[in-house]
């Protein structure tokens, strides 16, 4: 594996899960490249919560390629993550941790305005429209 | 288990390859990440996504723009957020 190429935050997970095609050509695209796609772990139980019976399977296999990575919460950044997660929630708030203990990784979330009172607000985003 | 292979590559791949310690190595590194790229693209369309060299495209063409957008003063940036992140405080 050749570095992360993305971190996906619940509302990128859930676009996947509900079909979005977009979601699964960033996914190969860095499968080609060899990059791995991080998964924060409280992203995906909070996605397992919000899927519908439909998208179960898809969230099984987004978390079991062989390029996905599912991060667990770390002790070390427990103390940032929960100063982090009272604006962000806890999963969006491990997804911007993720990303910044990574060098600098692109996020895709849909919270950009909310994500960047923490990033830098030049931080590589790329903007997921689910609610 | 391993196979002994005689192949034929262009110069320039051979060139490329000259540069490598451990060309076996090399070679089942890069092969091993074009299988992973196939299984991922088989399992996506087996499991109903379309996924289209258009869309492909754009996808890496988006991600090399963010890549490319990131400036020094980010990078000093992140790398103060990296040890706040390691230190364990606000």
């Amino acid at each position: 594996m050749r570095g992360i190429g993305v971190v996906l935050d619940t509302a990128a997970l859930l676009a996947y899960a509900n079909g979005s095609s977009s979601i699964g050509e960033y996914v190969a695209v860095l499968a080609d490249r060899g990059e791995a796609v991080l998964i924060p772990a409280t992203c995906l139980a909070s996605a397992y919560r919000d899927v519908g019976d439909d998208g179960l399977d898809l969230l099984d296999l987004i978390a079991s390629l062989d390029h996905s990575m599912v991060a667990p919460l770390e002790r070390d950044h427990c103390a940032i993550l929960g100063g982090w997660a009272r604006a962000l929630g806890l999963d969006t708030a491990q997804a911007a941790i993720e990303a910044a203990a990574h060098a600098i990784v692109p996020l895709m979330t849909s919270k950009r305005d909310l994500v960047t009172q923490f990033l830098p607000k030049e931080w590589p985003i790329i903007d997921v429209r689910y609610e | 288990m391993t196979r002994k292979i005689a192949i034929s590559i262009p110069d320039d791949v051979a060139a490329r390859l000259d540069r490598e310690p451990n060309i076996s190595a090399f070679i089942t590194e890069s092969l091993r990440i074009r299988m992973a790229a196939e299984n991922v693209r088989n399992a996506m369309a087996a499991a109903g996504f379309e996924l289209t060299d258009e869309g492909r495209a754009r996808a890496a063409n988006d991600l090399d723009t963010l890549n490319a957008s990131v400036s020094p003063e980010l990078r000093s940036q992140a790398v103060a957020l990296r040890a706040r992140i390691k230190g364990g405080r606000p």
